[in-house]
């Protein structure tokens, strides 16, 4: 043990340099195609390589707003979700991006959107207008199809989404609010399944593993807490404490071992999902980290406020 | 008895004494048996006694016809005896006859005799003389057997004595006792028969008494007897007189009259003479049971406890309240006899109170517990309570009593405060509230944190005991594991043991049953043991399975918005001008390291920083600030000494300070003091290493060099000289700057200010300061200034050496150690000779007279050290002399 304790954590694989202003959002695009994309606060998206490791492509998607959520489907097809209060949907076609359908929601929140696919019809849970309401499209239709809305409004804006897959044939959505209450809901019959009161403050990110039934929420404190769904009902579970404060994004890797927070102290902490165990402490940034996510390879990306973009290879 | 009678008894009996003794072997051994037949005719004491008081005409017939026929008694075998007659010529039989012949018998008894016998008289010879100790007035045969035991010589007859003590010991005693216990009813000349009875015991008693400590010096260790260890002997003579005493109770039941004055005298006897602890040690458990179960058993106990001699009475009733497990059990050994008795009144209510003390409180409890237990001496209860609060509050006992002496007043104190009533509580509030009062302002007043703290818990509870509802007494202190003591004493104590008879004797078997299955048991543990490791080790296999390993984490810090400062400058400034807890707290960690670091420009700058250091307050209430205050002006005296030490000692007696800050000043000092005077290579540590030119390496030609080589390479050394080097020497940093650190230390300690008056009420900072200067003096040690140093110490002490308060003698002590550890010897025996007599005396002094043993201590110390440091230089000057 004592010589593991004494290995330092690496550093970076690479630096992504190049964007304009502070990276916001990042999504790895998993068919093989290497290609990996960022928004950015200044409303542009930058495509990247990843095996040249050089801008591809760039085009402005939401004009001097920040870019919350970007995410691939189909074939060349992109859905963007920027702070001017609109999900626009993308399609490559003649070298060049084009918007194909365009949806309102939410310009206060900080809150990305999810995609999820149900009996092969997807749909898009996006913040609605309206505080702590969230609204279901379907992305072909373009058509609102559910509403969700907690009956007392309390919970004040939504702060984050995720989709909390099926159990007995139930769609399940868990939702972050600013008063730090998480709540998961069955989304076609608009029923509150149950509610948990996780942190003091307001639930800034959120992610949830559907294989272990087991998510991680951060805050504005230095607390991360872990929660579990069991038979339609949300368990706290264990309270993790770390030295600085705040959390920005968590993702939990694909293979449902590892956690990754990305803190306001520029720093990204590495958690076993089992044991909860503090595993690494990665710095290199000087600036907040935004967000992050992983490639197939389980190469970890992260985002920064200082405009750069990390590649560390850790547990891979 | 008739003369004519006691005449022919006499005679006979010489005749049966010289036949015993006798040449002829078989002739001696019929004697011994004709013996035996007699005592057996005559009977125990016992079954006389308790026997029908009206001899029938078959017994005295047959008295007369064994005497007759075992003493050749002849001449009135015709007569009838009379009543009288009978029993004076039993009792003379017993009393005179038999101590006689059995030690007629027993002179028989050597390795020349025994060879003379044959094989089957040998045995005989042998049984014969263990019936003797069986049968034999158990009295009578318990003497005789002593004297001839004590005054035997090693060989074969000690070890015969010794094993028929043994065998008296192991089934004699029970008789022997209980003999006493028992009451003649026939006699008619009682007052004669007290007195005969009571010279016979005090006889009986001391022999007893006596019997482990002359036989252990008789016999010295390879040849004593398990059984006559004391811990063996004086355990089973307990367990006897439980015995005995069960009897007794049966006795007394059956409406028989049982005189315990024997037993009660023996435990008296036995106490003094040291072995209280064994002795109630065995009796106990079964007593407190005993008295548990009926009002005779309470009686019995009260008789053998309160009615032992006078002078045993303390030895007897001091361990016996040590060892009684409840207080509700003291009332039914001692009943009421403290109102009866002045001498058990003054030993419970005034003796073992105030005049001693116990650091187990099972006593003090029993004590209190029995005066607050009964109507009838709840007055007592009151008044010890008042004297314990009165004492408790005394100044000057406060001041001339040891501090465990004060602790165990203490607990006395808060035991009676459980006991009151609501009723005495309202009745006594006003009078315990004026004495309180005043005590409280000793305590507080004193310098002795432990003492304060008495004070201050013994008065928070005693105001809110007695009023709960009116103002109260609060204070602040830590409530260490001494606070929880006192408090539980509050807690008037349950009766916990609910053991009954059969229980003990159980337990008393399964402890028995314990050492001899130890063994066997362990076996079974062990494999369980395997087990449960073989399972954690497995656990751990599979928790660790799809584990992660950790990386190093020292990365993770707590993140700060301000730059730790580089410049010394920028510090002083930080610590100076700012309102922003971060930046105050990041110059000051970092201050020390800075510091250390000796920048240019530091001393310029150095008292103005110890200055701000010295005046810094904690504002932001950091974590360990004074630690880190400490360490910085710490590092800067040591940096700059002669800045820094003289800044410090001319602002220790300013106006305007303080006392945290003078304490810190004495504090710095004396650590600074401590650092410059350790030898640091400081060169060393700091210069890198010249860099080496790397020569290329090339073949030498020389042929010479390569066989050198070789020879090099093929030989083996086993010793290589000194593997470490010497230690360098480096300079002294302390020598030339203890006057700086010192002197000004000295100057105006008996100057009076209205804020700081150092002889008056400081007496913490005064002790500080003693206590700075001798370690401050320690560090100068070989340095040229040290008998300066010394002569002006011994000045300053030698002034305050009667103080009153102990703190600030210890600290003396302490000062004057140190000096004789500095004053080189031939300063003591030469210039400073008279002072250091004087300083002598002072120290004999203080061990013969001082209240505090700690300075006793301490004293006793220092003289040791006064003697040594004398012996080493008288040596010195005769090897001077020598040369």
């Amino acid at each position: 043990m004592a010589s593991s304790n004494s290995r330092l954590p690496p550093d970076p694989l690479f630096i992504l340099r190049g964007s304009k202003s502070a990276i916001t959002c990042l999504h790895y695009e998993n068919t093989g195609s290497g290609r990996l994309f960022s928004g950015c606060q200044e409303g542009e998206v930058y495509i990247w390589d990843l095996k040249t490791r050089r801008i591809k492509e760039m085009f402005d998607a939401h004009t001097k707003s920040s870019v919350l959520w970007i995410k691939s489907f189909e074939h060349n097809k992109l859905i963007t979700q920027g702070r001017d209060g609109f999900i626009k949907i993308w399609h490559y076609k003649n070298s060049k991006w084009n918007i194909s359908g365009m949806f309102k929601c939410s310009t206060l929140v900080f809150c990305s959107s999810v995609l999820f696919t149900h009996e092969g019809i997807k749909y898009i849970a996006i913040p609605s207008t309206t505080a702590s309401k969230v609204d279901i499209i379907s992305v072909d239709s373009s058509q609102d199809v559910v509403s969700i809305q907690p009956i007392e409004r309390k919970q004040g804006m939504c702060m984050c989404l995720k989709y909390a897959g099926t159990s007995n044939n139930k769609q399940l959505i868990l939702i972050g609010y600013e008063s730090g209450e998480l709540q998961l809901w069955n989304i076609f019959s608009k029923t509150l399944m149950d509610q948990l009161s996780i942190f003091p403050e307001s639930i800034m990110c959120m992610d949830y593993s559907e294989k272990y039934l087991k998510g991680m929420c951060g805050s504005v404190s230095n607390k991360l807490v872990t929660f579990k769904v069991a038979d339609d009902k949300l368990i706290m579970d264990k309270t993790v404490e770390v030295v600085n404060e705040g959390f920005n994004d968590i993702t939990i890797r694909g293979d449902d071992k590892l956690i990754v927070t990305c803190g306001w102290d520029e720093s990204i902490r590495l958690f076993s999902l089992k044991s909860l165990k503090q595993l690494a402490v990665l710095k290199y940034h000087k600036e907040s980290i935004q967000c992050c996510t992983f490639t197939s390879d389980n190469i970890l990306i992260c985002g920064s406020k200082d405009k750069l973009i990390s590649l560390w290879e850790i547990y891979s | 008895m008739n003369d004519t009678l006691k005449c022919k008894m006499n005679i006979s009996s010489k005749d049966l004494e010289s036949r015993i003794v006798g040449e002829n072997a078989s002739e001696s051994l019929s004697a011994i048996e004709d013996l035996l037949k007699l005592i057996d005719v005559i009977g125990d004491e016992v079954l006389s006694k308790s026997g029908p008081t009206r001899p029938t005409q078959v017994e005295a017939q047959s008295v007369t016809l064994a005497l007759s026929r075992f003493l050749h008694f002849s001449g009135s075998s015709e007569q009838i005896l009379g009543q009288k007659e009978l029993n004076d010529l039993k009792k003379y039989a017993r009393e005179t006859v038999f101590p006689r012949c059995f030690e007629a018998a027993l002179k028989n008894v050597s390795v020349e005799a025994n060879n003379k016998l044959n094989p089957s008289d040998k045995h005989r010879f042998n049984e014969l003389l263990f019936n003797l100790v069986k049968q034999g007035p158990s009295f009578q045969v318990f003497m005789v057997l002593n004297t001839v035991l004590i005054n035997s010589c090693a060989g074969f007859s000690q070890m015969k004595f010794i094993s028929l003590m043994e065998s008296f010991i192991g089934e004699k005693l029970q008789s022997l006792f209980l003999e006493q216990c028992l009451v003649e009813k026939i006699s008619t000349n009682k007052e004669f028969d007290q007195k005969q009875n009571y010279v016979e015991w005090e006889e009986l008693i001391s022999a007893l008494s006596s019997f482990p400590d002359r036989i252990a010096g008789k016999l010295q260790n390879h040849n004593n007897s398990d059984k006559f260890l004391p811990k063996n002997y004086i355990e089973l003579l307990g367990n006897t007189i439980i015995i005995v005493l069960e009897e007794v109770h049966g006795l007394l039941t059956s409406d028989q009259d049982c005189s315990l004055e024997f037993i009660s005298r023996l435990i008296g006897k036995l106490c003094l003479s040291g072995y209280a602890d064994i002795l109630w040690s065995s009796m106990i458990r079964r007593l407190c049971v005993f008295v548990k179960q009926n009002y005779i058993w309470c009686r019995i106990c009260e008789r053998i406890v309160t009615r032992v001699p006078d002078k045993c009475i303390e030895s007897v009733i001091v361990p016996l309240l040590q060892k009684i497990p409840w207080y509700g059990l003291v009332d039914k050994f001692l009943g009421d006899s403290i109102l009866t008795n002045r001498k058990i009144h003054f030993l419970l209510c005034t003796k073992l109170l105030f005049h001693r003390y116990f650091d187990e409180t099972q006593l003090v409890r029993n004590i209190l517990g029995y005066l607050a237990s009964s109507h009838t001496r709840r007055m007592l209860y009151l008044e010890t309570m008042e004297n314990l609060l009165s004492v408790w509050g005394d100044g000057s006992a406060i001041k001339h009593t040891s501090y465990s002496q004060h602790l165990f007043i203490s607990r006395a104190l808060m035991i009676c405060i459980g006991y009151l009533s609501d009723k005495e509580k309202s009745m006594l509030k006003d009078e315990f509230l004026r004495i309180l009062m005043p005590a409280v302002q000793c305590h507080i007043g004193s310098s002795d944190i432990k003492l304060r703290n008495l004070g201050m818990v013994v008065a928070e509870t005693l105001t809110t005991t007695l009023d709960p509802k009116g103002p109260k007494l609060q204070f602040e202190f830590e409530k260490d594991e001494e606070v929880y003591d006192l408090l539980s004493y509050l807690e008037v104590p349950e009766d916990t043991s609910t053991q009954t008879q059969e229980e003990i004797t159980r337990s008393e078997n399964k402890d028995i049953e314990q050492g001899t299955c130890k063994t066997t048991h362990n076996p079974t543990n062990l494999t369980d043991d395997q087990n449960t490791k073989h399972n954690i080790q497995t656990e751990i296999e599979l928790d660790s399975d799809d584990d992660l390993e950790p990386y190093d984490m020292s990365n993770d810090v707590k993140k700060t918005k301000v730059k730790n400062p580089k410049y010394i400058r920028d510090c002083m400034e930080g610590l100076i001008c700012s309102d922003d807890a971060e930046k105050v707290e990041a110059c000051l960690f970092n201050a020390e390291a800075l510091i250390r670091k000796s920048p240019d420009g530091l001393k310029e700058i150095a008292a103005e920083f110890s200055k701000i250091l010295l005046h810094l307050q904690d504002n932001f209430s950091s974590h360990g600030f004074d630690a880190i205050r400490f360490g910085a002006m710490v590092a800067l005296a040591v940096e700059c000494p002669v800045e820094v030490a003289g800044y410090l000692s001319s602002q220790f007696y300013e106006r305007n300070y303080n006392l945290r800050q003078r304490m810190n000043i004495l504090e710095v000092l004396s650590a600074a003091a401590q650092e410059l005077a350790k030898p640091v290579d400081k060169s060393r540590v700091r210069q890198p290493k010249p860099v080496e030119e790397i020569k290329p390496s090339k073949e030498s030609d020389d042929w010479r060099e390569i066989v050198e080589k070789r020879i090099e390479g093929k030989t083996r050394r086993f010793i290589k000289g000194r593997t470490q080097p010497e230690p360098a020497q480096v300079a002294n940093r302390f020598a030339p700057v203890a006057g700086h650190f010192f002197f000004p230390l000295l100057k105006h300690f008996d100057r009076s200010q209205a804020s700081f008056d150092l002889l008056g009420e400081e007496t913490v900072v005064l002790r500080k300061l003693i206590f700075s200067l001798g370690i401050i003096l320690y560090s100068a040690l070989h340095a040229p200034l040290a008998t300066r140093m010394c002569v002006n110490l011994l000045e300053f002490i030698w002034v305050l050496r009667y103080h009153s308060d102990s703190c600030i003698r210890q600290a003396l002590l302490y000062a004057t150690s140190m000096i004789i550890l500095v004053l080189p010897p031939f300063g003591i025996l030469t210039d400073l000779q008279d002072v250091m007599l004087e300083t002598k005396s002072w120290l004999q002094e203080t061990i013969d007279k001082d209240k505090d043993t700690e300075c006793k201590r301490m004293a006793l110390q220092a003289l040791m050290l006064f003697e040594n440091t004398i012996q080493k230089g008288f040596k010195l000057s005769l090897n001077d002399a020598g040369k």
